[in-house]
Parts: C-alpha cells; structure tokens; sequence
C-alpha cells in the first residue's frame, strides 16, 4: 500500500476501541488487554510512518522498544493482579476500596 | 491485477484487526475477549508486513502472541478459582458499566481522530515505499545509534523480571 491514510484510520479505530475497553471493563485483566491494544495502536502509527521515512528504522526501532516496555508492564501488571486477587477475592476496580485493613 | 491482489489482502488484515477488537469491546467472557486479542494481535503483525517492517511482524507475533497473549491466558487460568458467593454467571464473566455511553464517548473521539487525519495531507514520495529486506541495517542500527536505549530497555526488563518474580512469590513469610 503506497498511502498513509488506511494505517492512520485502523490506528485511530484500535486506539478508540481500546480506550473504550478500558473505560467500560469491570475487570483488570480487560483493563489491561485494552491497554495492549492502545499500544498496538501507537505501534501501527510508528510503523507506517517509517515506511516513508528517509531511514526507516527509527520508527520501527522505537515500536519494538514499545513492544519491550509492554512486555515488562504486563509481566509486572499480572502479578499485582494475581495478588489483588488473593488479597480481596475479585479483580473488580470498583470494589478495591480499602487502602490497610 | 496483483495490485487489487494486494489491496483485498491489506483490506482483509485491517478488517481483522477491527473485528478481533470490537469482539474483544463486545464480549463478555474474559477468555473468549483474550481469544478476540489474539485476532486482533495477527492483524496487527498482517499490517506490519505490508508497511515493509518484517522483522517487527515476526517480533510481533512472538512477543506478543507468543509472550503477552500466553501471560494474560495463565492470568485468567490462575485467578479464576471458585471463590466469591456472589458471582451467578460463573467467574470469566466480566461486566462492563455505561455501555451506551462509553460507545458514544468511543465514536466521538474516532470522529475528532477522523477530522484530524483526513485534514492531514502528507508529502509522501512514490519511489520510496517499496524497501528490500532490511534486518541487517535495523541491526546495524540497533548496536550503534540506539546502543543506549538497549540497554535501558535491558535493566529495565531485569527489573520487570525480578519485580515479577517478587510478587509472585505466594509463600513467602512476612
């Protein structure tokens, strides 16, 4: 494809759908898939604009350095998850209300 | 001929990618929303092949269908125990709030994102899109301008792992 346009409008539909998906879920783990797909989102953008670029792995270098940090948030994420959920039985934000005790 | 070729095969991955998302905005099973990720996730890495970045496909597809998608699976797995009285529709049953008006908030802000990109008019030059294979430059330039963030990214994955490794530990007495 020799245009930029289609990237840019499936991009802007997965960023919509993701932030959606993080707003509406009642659970962490939906939570925490919409945020892969906003990075995904971000991913496509970096990468079809490299495509144009005068050196192109700048932008693709970068989307992989994206990749990597959420490969790192997710692994960190999950755990705290796991152990939300042995504290308070439920992965549901709205019902993690104590702070100690 | 080959090009309408190319346009039905980018179309069918975008179409993925869509689909594979509003499956996961749209279900209501934890686990069948992660399958939704998955298809999601192949038309992503579909896309980079045709924007000429083969080496962030295949690294796509095995970060993060091979890495991410596995981790949220054993997620699930892991914290679906049968453990609170409350829950009737069994424990992969997610609830999501303000259905109608989160969907109005998602198309509203896909319509300032639309304006805005068909408002953009880019200076694209022809002769440059169709680049060979090019691993051995995206490794040249890996090892020497963006030597550093390498390496931030390295501590910044140990500590990821050590930090993982910690909370995980169940058996640990405090």
């Amino acid at each position: 494809m020799n245009n930029l346009t289609p990237y840019l409008l499936v991009s802007a539909c997965l960023l919509c759908i993701g932030f959606t998906v993080v707003v509406s879920k009642k659970n962490l783990i939906m939570m925490l898939m919409g945020v892969e797909l906003m990075l995904n989102a971000i991913n496509i953008n970096f990468v079809a604009f490299s495509k144009f670029d005068v050196i192109p792995e700048r932008g693709q270098l970068f989307s992989i350095f994206v990749m990597l940090v959420a490969v790192a948030e997710i692994s960190v994420g999950l755990a705290i998850v796991l152990k939300i959920k042995a504290y308070y039985k439920d992965i549901n934000p709205d019902k993690l209300d104590t702070l100690k005790n | 001929m080959i090009e309408t070729f190319t346009q039905v095969i980018f179309g069918l991955f975008c179409l993925l990618t869509i689909a594979g998302a509003l499956y996961v905005l749209a279900s209501d099973n934890l686990l069948y929303a992660a399958f939704g990720l998955l298809v999601s996730l192949l038309g992503v890495s579909g896309l980079f092949v045709f924007a000429g970045a083969e080496f962030v496909a295949v690294s796509q597809i095995m970060i993060y269908i091979g890495g991410i998608l596995v981790l949220i699976i054993f997620g699930i797995l892991l914290s679906n125990k049968k453990s609170s009285s409350n829950d009737k529709k069994g424990t992969l049953h997610v609830e999501s709030q303000n259905k109608i008006f989160t969907m109005l908030l998602c198309v509203f802000l896909f319509m300032i994102l639309l304006f805005f990109i068909t408002s953009l008019s880019f200076n694209i030059r022809p002769g440059k899109d169709m680049h060979i294979s090019h691993v051995k430059s995206l490794g040249l330039a890996l090892m020497t301008d963006y030597v550093f963030i390498l390496e931030a990214v390295a501590v910044l994955l140990l500590a990821a792992l050590i930090g993982a490794t910690y909370l995980s530990n169940s058996n640990r007495n405090e």
